[in-house]
């Protein structure tokens, strides 16, 4: 289990100039002690293929109330649960339902008397999920 | 030696670049902070250890001591029994204040200051009364402190403008 996160190398600084990386300085408590009020990660930015998230990950994310908070939190459990999509169809009098199974993910702060995460708001979406932390910041 | 020279130098370079990137190019914020972003707030949690303190408080009082020449199996039983009740009983208290506190100092507002001018005293007297169920053993006071757990509870859905009668688990 790797709870730690590991440091910047050299060619993470390169990867950074692409658009699959993106970096995020954390403010607060909720994810000490292992990352501090005011460090900076690096992020993985989602790929709409989330497989690679795995638990123990720490990972930034959309409030799922707040959509304009970004949050940075642990996750703890991963689950797929069923969902009914409705599609448009070609006949402008029916449509398509289908039922896919999206993934959910249970977030919280390593932190856990400084943290409002998942306890409090429930399991979150995979299109909420941001990226997967890939290493500190120097 | 090349190579620990090379990685050096690379080090070097990567905390160079590194400083003129966050000099150059702030980062977006990722908050990490406990109870602002959700906004969820509800006496309910501390009306539960409330309750928990009285409930345990009341068991401690009723529960028998063994009588003069018990066994000893009987002793390492009441012994036993008595520890969990206070144990019980003392981390519940706390986890009442800690609620009470977090209610007191994050949820309410100057705002609610003017419409409840006692609401400070209230939080106080109710915080003194958590010490003091966890350090004694006072049906009075922890049945006081469920009293001043429902005038929070009264006081804090009023400030949301909801109805939400008290009620009690036990």
């Amino acid at each position: 289990m790797r709870l730690e996160i590991s440091d910047c190398r050299f060619v993470d600084l390169i990867l950074l100039l692409s658009p699959f990386r993106r970096r995020f300085r954390v403010s607060g408590l909720s994810m000490s002690p292992v990352l501090q009020d005011g460090d900076e990660v690096i992020v993985k930015i989602n790929d709409r293929s989330l497989s690679s998230v795995r638990v123990n990950d720490v990972v930034v994310l959309y409030h799922p109330d707040r959509h304009n908070l970004i949050m940075i939190k642990r996750i703890k459990d991963i689950c797929l649960k069923k969902t009914t999509v409705v599609t448009p169809s070609k006949s402008p009098k029916t449509i398509e339902q289908a039922t896919m199974k999206a993934r959910q993910y249970f977030v919280q702060g390593d932190n856990l008397s400084a943290s409002t995460d998942s306890r409090h708001f429930g399991w979150v979406d995979e299109n909420l999920i941001i990226g997967k932390v890939v290493c500190r910041f120097l | 030696m090349k190579n620990k020279y090379f990685l050096g130098f690379s080090m070097k370079l990567s905390n160079l670049i590194a400083q003129q990137i966050k000099n150059w190019f702030p980062a977006q914020v990722a908050s990490a902070h406990c109870d602002g972003p959700c906004g969820v707030y509800d006496p309910a949690s501390a009306r539960i250890t409330a309750e928990a303190v009285l409930s345990m408080t009341k068991k401690i009082v009723g529960l028998d001591a063994p009588a003069p020449g018990a066994s000893p199996a009987d002793i390492v039983a009441y012994n036993n029994t008595l520890s969990r009740f206070i144990a019980i009983k003392e981390e519940q208290a706390q986890k009442t204040k800690d609620d009470l506190l977090i209610l007191w100092t994050d949820y309410f507002k100057p705002v609610h200051l003017e419409k409840y001018p006692d609401l400070h005293d209230t939080f106080w007297k109710a915080a003194k009364l958590c010490s003091a169920c966890k350090v004694e053993v006072s049906v009075q006071h922890a049945e006081e402190l469920m009293a001043a757990v429902e005038s929070i509870h009264n006081m804090f859905w009023s400030t949301k403008d909801r109805d939400v009668s008290f009620y009690k688990a036990s």
